[in-house]
Order: C-alpha cells, then structure tokens, then sequence
C-alpha cells in the first residue's frame, strides 16, 4: 500500500460540511483568554508558554481530528494499559515530586502529567466497552468498566490528586449512562459510591487531613476560619464579589495583585478573571462553556455510532463537570477540589489533552462512513 | 440522525433520547446555576462583599502627625521635628543574615553580633537602626538587600544643641515627651495622628492602590512659644560655664526672669545634658535643679525677714540694733556674723548681712509674724511653672517650729526652697511687692498660626510687702552691691541691687549640716530702681577660689546682667551707680 493509500484508511472518509466549528474556534478563543489571565496573575513567561501549548494542541486537534476515530475502538485496551502504566511510572525515580505529590515527568522543558491523558483513555476504554447494547443489561456487566475506572482512579489518588481522580467519574458516568445502564443498577452504583465515601471518611489514613479540612471548612466555614481552606476559599470569593459589575480592568484586580489566594492561574483561575472582568463578561465566559458543551451534546446527537457517540458523551462528561467544578468551588459552591478551568487555566498536559479530546470529538463528527459501521459493530 | 437506527433499535434510541434531554437539561441547570451565583456575588451582593472584602484586605494605618514645635519668645526654633528613615528588618524575608548583618553593620555602624541574632529570630519585624540620616538611607536603598526595608518616622531635633536643654527637655525615640517642656506640654505638642486605610497583602506589606483612603487628616501638633529668650539663656549658659570652671561646683544653676511680668529668660543648669542625646551623660545632669532640688539659701533670704519685719510695723530703716561684734549668745547657741559690728540700723544689717542682726530684727517681729512674711512671698508652694518635677520645697509649719526657729529662719536656714521660688520672690521688690508668678509658656500657637493661648497678664500672687517697704528693701539690697557684701556684683554699666548668700549645705543624710560644704548664692535685680531683670545664680559646693557667695556668684550675676540689659537695649549709666535713693 502506498503512502497515500494507508493514509486514505486512516483518515478514511472526511466530511468537511460536519466538522464543528465552534469547537476549535472556542478552544482557541479561551484559549487565548487563559494566557491574558495567567499575565495578569503569575507571569508573562506562563502566559506564552501557555500559547506554545495551544499552538501544538491546534496541531494535536487537527490530527486527531482527521483521523476515522473508529481506528482507536480495537485499541482502546492498549491505549488504557499504556495509560496506567505512565500514571505506575510515576514512582519510579522518573517521576518528580512537588509539593509532596507525585504527579509529573520531568521533561526538562516542561512537565508531563499522565492524569491528565487517562481522563481521555478512560473515556475511549469505557466507550469501547458500552457501545455493545449488552454490556448494559446486567449488574454484573458493570464489573469490568469499574474495575478499569477503579484502577486508574486508585493510581491518581496516591499521588494524590484528587481532583484529577474525581474526574474520572464523570468519565465513567458520562458514558455508562448514555451507553444504557439501567436506572436499577444506576441508582445502586451511586448507593455503593455514596457507602464507599463514607466508609473513606471515617477509615483513618485513607483521606489525607487538607481533603477532609477542605469538606469541613466548605460546609461550615466559620468553623476553622484560620485553615487555609478557608482561607483560599473565602478570599476567591471576595475576589468575585470584588469584581462586581464591570470589574477592575485587566491587571488591576487588587485581590488578584496581593497575591493572598495561591495557584491563581491554575485552580484559582476563575475568581481572578471575574474581580477583573466583572460579571458584564464573566457571565458570557461560562456561556461559552455551554456553548462547547451544546456543540459536543450536538454532535453526539447526531451520531449513530454508539463507540462515537459515547466517545463524545464522555468527553462531554468530563469536560462539563470540570468546568462546572472548577467555578462551583471559586463560587463556594463545592468543596475545594484543586482543579483546573479547562483551556483557560495553565497546564500543558490538560490543556493537550483537551485539544486531543475536542480533536476526537471533531472527528466523529465527521467520519460517518457507512462502511466501516458494520466490521466495527460486529 | 437517520430513521434507520431507530427502526432498528427503537427501544434503546427513545431511552437514549430520553437520557440524552437529562443530560443537556441538567448541563442547562447547572450552569444556570454557576450564572446565578455568580450574579448573587457580584451585581446583589457585590457591596456587602466589598465591604467584608475590604476589611478583611486593609490594614488602619495611623499617619503620624507631626509633633509641634518650640520656639524662644522671638521666635527662634528650639525643637522640630523632620521625617528620617528609619531601617527596619523582615527576618523571615532576609535570605542571609551573617552577610546582610555584616554589610548593614559596616553601612549602618550597629552591632554585627546583635543584628546576626535579630535576624535570625522567628519575627517578622526587627528594628535595624531608627531615624538615620536620608545619606545612610540611600545607601541601604541602593543595596536593596530582601527582608530590609525602610519606613518615614518623625525624628525630634534641637537645632541649638545643648542650649536650654533643661528648660526644653526631650523625647523618646517614638516622639513622646519625656522631659522639660516636651513632657508637660506634650498633648498639645503630639498633635492627633490621622488615620488611613491601605491595603495590605498576607507579609502586610502595603500596597498601594486606588481603594486607599485618608479616613482622618493628621493634624499637626500646636507650636508652643516659650518666655525663654535663646540669646539670655546663651549669655546664662556661659557665665554659668565659666564659674563652674574656675569655682568647681557639684552643680550650679543661674535663672533670668523678667522682674516685672515673671517671664523666665533664661534658666540654666550645670551639668547639662544633650538632649539629642540624653542617654549619654549621667541621669543626674538631666535634673533641671532651678526646679527639682530645693536648697536652704541663707542670707539670700534676709531682705524677706527684714521686708516682712518693716511691712508689719516692727521696724523702720533706720531701727537700730546691738550686734555684739559679729557673737552673740542666744540661749545656748550662738550667732557669728563673718565680720564684726557694733550698732547698726536695720539697712546696715543687711549691707553687711549680719546674721545677728538680722535674728534681733526677727524676733522683734515675731515667729508668727516671720512665718506670714515668708508665705506672704510664696515660699513652701510650687510656683505654678509649666515644667516637670517641680517641688514646692520646705516651710515647716509653725506648730513645728521651736523657739531657735525665728533665728534660723531669718536668715535662711530651715526653709528649703527651689531657686525659681526665690528668684521669683524676688520680683516683688520690683513690683511695688507684689510676686508675680514665674511663667514659661508665652503662647501657644496652631501651626503657623494664631495663637489659642496667651500668657498675657503677669500673674501676680498675693501682695508680699508694701510698696513703701519694697522701695525700702530694694534700696538696702541696693546698698549691698554698692558697699556692702555684693560688691563683686557692681559695675560702672548699669546699677545693681543684690543680696548675696552663703549657706552650709545639709548633710545628704539629713542631720544637720556638712562642714566646709556651701551653697554660695546671689541674687540680684537690675537696673536699680527700674528693675528690668532677677537674676539668680547659686553654686552647690564651689571647691576652688571661695565659697562666699558674694565672690563666686556676685560676679556672674554681674556679667549676665550686663550682657542682658545691653542686649535688651537697656540705656546704661551716665555716671558711676549712685549709692542715694529713696528710703
């Protein structure tokens, strides 16, 4: 086969009319407004490294998109594996540790976080896994889906990331329930979930003393007033309020400037960019959050591939419900999680990771071949 | 979507619909929700937050106000105060504390050792050095080493030095008065410090910004203009300075007060302080005696006897009495006069200072009648000046006195008094016996500005004496510089009228009287019969060339006097002072 012809198969048939625009045009726009917003609250160096990764991410989104995503449904396993091997991997002297959590590769010109990828690989597996109409039927069907979820979500949290590990239920959530769990075996899952939180609060050592003084201090603040926690999250909120109407202009946010509240151009990115800009256009930003979300619950739609569709509703998941997290705890309205805005917050791994999965989405969009829907469903 | 899917699998693409509608609505819902809040914080909320936000961000600053100033009473600075940096230390912030300690020591001459050990303490703020020069500031600026910073502080210059400096006094290093004018005038001084509101991040490092706001204007403290005249206090200084070099006194002190309205020109203590820095000399030599320590006068004390024995009618002038050539045995002690006479009248007893004399002038008038005559002068109250410390000294009351009493205290002994009290006393030969008060504060003026207090009228106390009787006494006194024991005090410039004094010290421990230890004293009022000024200078102890207060203090009363009327344009004497007057 010649070079063209292998990249005819795996590009297969590309339908330019369905690409979702809105998808790369949004990425590229908060994008852009991240790098404004980590100028203004940590560094300009930040700022432009974040734009070097929104431009590979553009090339990353360009060729996942292109891409038939139907190539990924036989290797979704591997990929998986691969996966979890990277996030085992970061207790060898390979990976580093900062602020006492292992979570990177150093690179040395930047740092890779393989949490980040497994949201997506997760998504991918599961997919594979519930596009079959009768790994849905029954209880015992939902073994092998938890047990892929569990796994990763138990190598996340050592490090510890919790944030990074509470995503991947929305990833597993995302796409049981768009893949036809039933509402019995669903409403007993969340019954275990709810007994297994509890039974992690009140086991010693399992949670680790800032994860439960994060949840006390979020349902009762006056409690521990002095606790970081607390602290962190009572100052994003002033910020907010500080930013009333209009804001305080671009670089001028006073609270932003004092510096009280800690990774302002990560997981506290959101109160930031409302004491500058106000509601008049913070409000439009979590608009175009929805917006995304819209386009990618459009595509999925519209797909009749249930590996597509599902890829989508997972991507869908996780990405909402880290958008919604990330606000919700700045607003006071969950716990502190440590989580980032995607595109908008700096990180290079997440925000790779969501150019690829906006990439996948993009491609199911497009590739809607008959041919392949039989071998692939069968 | 095509009907071919749902043709297929109907059951499945309806609950998939079914769960996909869930999703979107509840994606709908939730950021609905994220916008709702975050409307409830910034548009409905946004004040009561800003609020709690501000005061959880600000710090209240007081923005010191500066301390007032002090002038003489022809408007010569004393005391001000200018803004200095003063260097101050972040220990948490300082990277290296032997190497930052070792430059700042060599920049700012402190303590290597002391400032290794300061920045090494679990603090977050140490003093390096306060109120340095802005020359030494610019260098550490320039170093601009982390966790060193400085801050603007009031720093208090005497701009004479030395000059008044009991009179004056100081402050701490944090601007409080401590002494002397600073002290009892300090409310007025201080001023009300403002008070702003800045903003501050988690080191409380303020951070300017546009929310900071003055929230009350300092207000700067008054101006205060004393009755001090800076070149009398001067002239005080250095004939007080020369006396107590060639008679070497313990201490002296010399007081000029304006005889007619009580203001004091000039009042000098010996040995002084700095007040720049006081710490620097013993404690002892910040006391400003003239006030704080009282002393028995002796015969600087007759004129008030003799005045309250002629005021009551028991003598004239001209009443004579044996004196026994100079012993004479009362009981069973006995007085001695230095130099030995028969008859004299009572204007020659206190020419010549005759303490036997002057006990027989005494006793005519009695112990009650003396005890009145010496209240009658203010003796054994304060004088009322605006200045710390000031003692009321010793008048024993008259139950307390025994039968020697009316002696002792005729000529001076068993009465305690402060300096200013005497010199006070002494006014009311001048005012037609009248006292008037001493007084220090002339004005008090906001800065700059009009004034809000006046001394105006002399305050005067109680009429002493009768103005017959104070010409009478003047003119002894007169009679003392001219012939008598003051004649050290007489010069050709302008005419003198004096008393001089020579009083065993009592013995620190309070029984009785050291030997060879004296007070030499003299008191003196110029120019006669007008007088313009009292002069007072008294030596505690003078151990070279006499002890006699008519040789060491007459003659520094004289030269002060003259340089003082000179400088007050005072018309000298045609001819040679005249030994006539009225009687």
């Amino acid at each position: 086969m010649s070079i063209a012809a292998s990249l005819q198969v795996l590009t297969g048939r590309i339908r330019w009319r369905r690409m979702p625009w809105l998808l790369p045009l949004g990425a590229v726009m908060l994008t852009a407004l991240g790098a404004a917003f980590i100028w203004s609250s940590h560094s300009q160096g930040h700022a432009i490294k974040h734009l070097v990764f929104a431009g590979l991410g553009c090339a990353v989104f360009g060729m996942v998109a292109l891409v038939d995503y139907r190539h990924f449904a036989g290797i979704t396993l591997p990929l998986y594996l691969l996966g979890l091997l990277a996030l085992a991997g970061l207790w060898t002297p390979l990976g580093v540790t900062v602020n006492n959590a292992r979570r990177w590769y150093d690179l040395g010109l930047f740092n890779v976080q393989p949490s980040e990828p497994m949201k997506l690989l997760l998504v991918l597996a599961l997919a594979d896994y519930f596009r079959f109409p009768q790994h849905t039927e029954r209880l015992r069907h939902l073994a092998v889906p938890l047990v892929l979820t569990g796994v990763a979500m138990a190598l996340t949290i050592v490090q510890p990331d919790f944030g990074a590990a509470l995503m991947l239920v929305p990833a597993f959530c995302g796409v049981a329930f768009l893949g036809g769990v039933r509402w019995r075996n669903f409403a007993l899952l969340t019954l275990v979930g709810c007994v297994l939180l509890a039974a992690a609060w009140f086991t010693p050592g399992v949670l680790r003393p800032y994860q439960k003084q994060r949840v006390a201090s979020f349902i009762n603040p006056a409690a521990n007033p002095e606790s970081s926690a607390s602290y962190n999250a009572e100052q994003a909120m002033l910020a907010i309020s500080a930013g009333g109407m209009h804001g305080q202009g671009w670089g001028r946010g006073v609270l932003n400037r004092l510096g009280r509240v800690p990774e302002r151009h990560t997981d506290f990115i959101f109160p930031v960019i409302a004491e500058e800009w106000g509601f008049a256009r913070t409000a439009p930003l979590v608009l175009a959050y929805v917006v995304l979300a819209a386009c990618m619950a459009w595509v999925a739609w519209r797909t009749e591939d249930p590996f597509g569709r599902l890829v989508v509703g997972g991507v869908l998941s996780v990405f909402t419900a880290q958008a919604f997290l990330h606000m919700a705890v700045s607003l006071r309205l969950a716990p502190i999680t440590g989580l980032t805005l995607p595109l908008v917050s700096y990180g290079g791994s997440s925000l790779l990771t969501t150019y690829a999965a906006f990439g996948l989405v993009a491609s199911v969009a497009m590739h809607r071949s008959p041919l392949f829907r039989g071998r692939l469903a069968g | 979507m095509t009907s071919a899917t749902d043709t297929e699998r109907p059951r499945a693409g309806r609950a998939l619909r079914v769960r996909a509608t869930m999703v979107i609505a509840a994606l709908l819902l939730v950021f609905a929700l994220l916008t709702a809040r975050l409307a409830q914080l910034q548009i409905v909320e946004a004040d009561t937050y800003r609020h709690y936000a501000e005061r959880q961000q600000v710090l209240s600053r007081e923005l010191s106000a500066p301390r007032g100033r002090v002038f003489d009473r022809r408007g010569r600075l004393l005391a001000a105060s200018v803004q200095r940096y003063s260097i101050f230390a972040d220990p948490k912030g300082v990277r290296e504390p032997d190497a930052t300690a070792a430059i700042l020591s060599e920049v700012l001459g402190v303590s290597r050792r002391r400032l290794e050990q300061d920045l090494r303490k679990d603090r977050y703020f140490v003093w390096v050095r306060r109120q340095v020069p802005d020359r030494l500031a610019q260098r550490v600026r320039r170093l601009s080493l982390p966790g060193v910073h400085m801050r603007r502080e009031s720093k208090r210059l005497y701009p004479q030095g030395r000059l008044g400096a009991h009179v004056i006094g100081f402050t701490d290093i944090d601007g409080r008065g401590l002494a002397g004018v600073e002290r009892t005038m300090d409310a007025l001084l201080r001023g009300r410090p403002g008070m702003e509101t800045v903003l501050c991040d988690g080191g409380r490092r303020i951070f300017r910004s546009e929310l900071d706001r003055v929230d009350r204007e300092p207000f700067q403290g008054f101006d205060v203009h004393l009755s001090l005249d800076a070149y009398i206090q001067q002239i005080a200084e250095e004939e007080l300075a020369r006396a107590f070099e060639r008679h070497g006194p313990e201490a002296a002190g010399a007081l000029v007060l304006d005889a007619r309205d009580g203001s004091v020109l000039a009042m000098a203590s010996l040995p002084a302080f700095d007040p720049q820095n006081p710490t620097a000399t013993p404690v002892a030599n910040q006391r400003n005696i003239a006030i704080t320590d009282a002393y028995e006068f002796g015969s600087v004390m007759k004129p008030f006897s003799i005045a309250a024995a002629l005021d009551a009618g028991a003598v004239t002038p001209k009443t004579e009495f044996d004196c026994h050539m100079g012993e004479w045995h009362i009981g069973a002690r006995r007085l001695r006069d230095v130099q030995g006479h028969g008859v004299l009248s009572v204007s020659d007893i206190l020419c010549h200072s005759s303490n036997i004399g002057t006990a027989q002038v005494a006793m005519r008038l009695g112990i009650e009648g003396l005890y009145a005559g010496m209240r009658a002068f203010g003796f054994g109250r304060q004088t009322g000046i605006a200045l710390p410390g000031e003692i009321g000294g010793i008048v024993r009351p008259l139950r307390a006195w025994n039968s020697y009493s009316v002696v002792s205290v005729s000529f001076g002994q068993e009465l305690a008094l402060t300096p200013l009290a005497v010199a006070g006393a002494f006014t009311a030969f001048a005012n037609d016996g009248v006292v008037v008060h001493p007084r220090i504060i002339e004005s008090i003026s906001v800065p700059d500005g009009e004034a809000v207090y006046t001394a105006g009228e002399p305050i005067t106390g109680n009429r002493a004496v009768g103005p017959t009787v104070a010409a009478e006494v003047l003119h002894m006194m007169r009679r003392v510089v001219a012939e008598g024991t003051g004649r050290n005090a007489r010069m050709d410039e302008y005419p003198v009228a004096g008393k001089t004094g020579t009083a065993q010290l009592a013995r620190e421990d309070g029984r009785g009287y050291s030997e060879g230890r004296y007070l030499a004293s003299f008191a003196g009022l110029a120019p006669y019969p007008d007088c313009r000024v009292v002069v007072l200078v008294f030596l505690k102890n003078p151990t070279r060339e006499g002890y006699y207060g008519g040789r060491t203090a007459a003659p520094v009363v004289r030269d002060i006097i003259r340089r003082t009327l000179r400088y007050m344009q005072v018309p000298e004497s045609e001819t040679p002072a005249p030994d006539g007057g009225p009687v």
